[in-house]
């Protein structure tokens, strides 16, 4: 091998590494702005990659999630008599509950089946696993290992067990990524509860979002239950999200009731909302009978008799 | 180019070593362990994986194999995409770069070298986002994301020294200067 080719040789290995870097940068560049732009083929990417990663990522989270969950019972451990007295105490108060739910319960489908009630929104849910979240601090997002294939579409909710958590903004044939309530880009239309009064719930990367556009807020209190207002036709109504927080200075923010720190499962809610007139023939013309009929078995069956 | 040194197995394996590894990173950066706002951020364990490889062996972190993990971790993790990948390949380039030189080092220049890298590295992404006028993250939690990093580094360099037996080579000429 002569002086002059091995030479030759690392000119050429490196105009090659040049122009890879070069086309490198020009990707990203081409990534950015698909990424500012929203631009639904980036989301397809994600999710066409969450859907490939998906099996892989549960080996290696299993692991983690068993230690971070054997370190919190290990807490828990400790304040394990004086718990067991509170729920004791606590089951003894809601048998009395119970009791009157039933009351209750039996009291509305008697006044029901009086007033021959339609139930209006059609909701079915999905349960999933939360595989992933986004680690580092630029976004509030996390990936949920149910899909297309089990019938999550694209704008649900996604509830735990104590309220609203956020919303589904893409999906994948196995994999759905959810936006968080305390997100940036995050805007959810809510109700003050007894007072009814309307505002929008605006993430900023804090764990309690800011009420923005609260109408009349000499008529709510702090501790104010909120809800979903159903506005906009994405999220159901009455959705519990939170209680309200009072600052100094006249702003509010939101105590959300979903247990975020622990988020292991959560639940997709299907909702079709009802008969909505919005454009002139409406009535007439509504919207195609295939889905109507498609959404008519997953029914809940006290949707009475009405329609 | 000689092609065959280039795609020879022993280089194959590193760089899927190197692949592996990187993969790794960021399934543990992207587990759902805290989910709540005020979570602390992950540390940013690939751009460990990404600065140990680039200075001890520089041959298997290829451009390319740094730009595939850099982009999968954009993905995943939902990082304003195109922006994590370009300042961890030009991290990884400089390193690289510097090569060899730094071995006749002791580790803490190594670690403070690295520190000023990776916060450079998050400078670059928080001033692209907000020229692009996105909202930018609180500097607070890049700070904890940078310290927690640093303080990371050192222990995964023992694991990869002493687990993987991967440390610099001894009395390898400076194959960078022509």
């Amino acid at each position: 091998m002569g002086r002059t080719a091995s030479l030759q040789e690392t000119a050429l290995t490196r105009s090659v590494h040049r122009i890879l870097l070069g086309l490198v940068v020009l990707v990203s560049v081409f990534l950015l702005i698909l990424w500012r732009s929203d631009n639904p083929r980036l989301e397809r990417l994600r999710l066409a990659l969450a859907d490939r990663l998906v099996p892989s990522m549960s080996l290696v989270n299993q692991p983690l999630e068993f230690a971070s969950g054997m370190s919190r019972d290990y807490r828990n451990f400790f304040d394990l008599y004086s718990q067991n007295r509170e729920l004791r105490r606590e089951i003894q108060r809601l048998r009395a509950w119970r009791e009157t739910a039933r009351q209750l319960e039996d009291q509305n489908a008697q006044l029901r089946a009086l007033n021959n009630v339609r139930l209006a929104p059609h909701a079915t849910f999905v349960t999933g696993d939360v595989i992933a979240d986004s680690g580092g601090p630029f976004l509030q997002s996390a990936l949920v290992n149910v899909g297309a294939r089990d019938g999550v579409v694209d704008g649900s909710a996604a509830v735990d067990g104590n309220g609203l958590v956020g919303r589904v903004v893409g999906v994948g044939e196995h994999a759905t990524r959810l936006l968080l309530l305390t997100d940036f880009s995050s805007r959810v239309p809510v109700l003050v509860q007894p007072s009814g009064r309307r505002a929008i719930l605006a993430g900023d990367a804090t764990s309690a979002p800011v009420l923005e556009f609260l109408e009349n807020p000499d008529e709510v209190n702090p501790g104010d239950p909120v809800r979903t207002s159903g506005d906009g036709g994405v999220f159901p109504p009455d959705l519990p999200v939170g209680r309200l927080i009072a600052l100094p200075g006249g702003a509010w923010r939101v105590a959300l009731s979903a247990d975020y720190a622990r988020l292991e499962f959560v639940r997709l809610l299907r909702y079709t909302p009802d008969t909505r007139i919005d454009r002139a023939g409406g009535l007439i013309l509504s919207r195609p009978r295939g889905a109507e009929q498609q959404a008519e078995p997953l029914a809940p069956a006290t949707s009475g008799g009405g329609g | 180019m000689d092609l065959a040194l280039w795609f020879s197995p022993s280089r194959l394996i590193r760089t899927a070593l190197f692949l592996a590894l990187g993969l790794v990173a960021i399934f543990v950066e992207a587990a759902p362990l805290g989910l709540s706002a005020d979570a602390y951020p992950s540390p940013d364990i690939l751009f460990c994986v990404v600065a140990y490889w680039s200075t001890r062996r520089p041959e298997a972190a290829a451009l390319i194999a740094v730009f595939a993990l850099g982009l999968t971790r954009d993905l995943m993790t939902d990082a304003p995409v195109g922006a994590g990948v370009l300042t961890l390949v030009f991290a990884s380039e400089f390193l690289k770069a510097l090569g060899h030189g730094l071995s006749r080092r002791s580790f803490a220049t190594e670690w403070l070298l690295l520190a000023t890298v990776l916060a450079l590295v998050i400078m670059a992404q928080w001033l692209i986002v907000l020229i692009l006028l996105a909202h930018p993250p609180y500097l607070t939690d890049l700070g904890y994301q940078w310290l927690a990093t640093m303080a990371l580094y050192p222990v995964l360099a023992l694991v990869f020294r002493w687990l993987f037996r991967i440390g610099w080579r001894k009395g390898e000429p400076a194959s960078r200067s022509p």
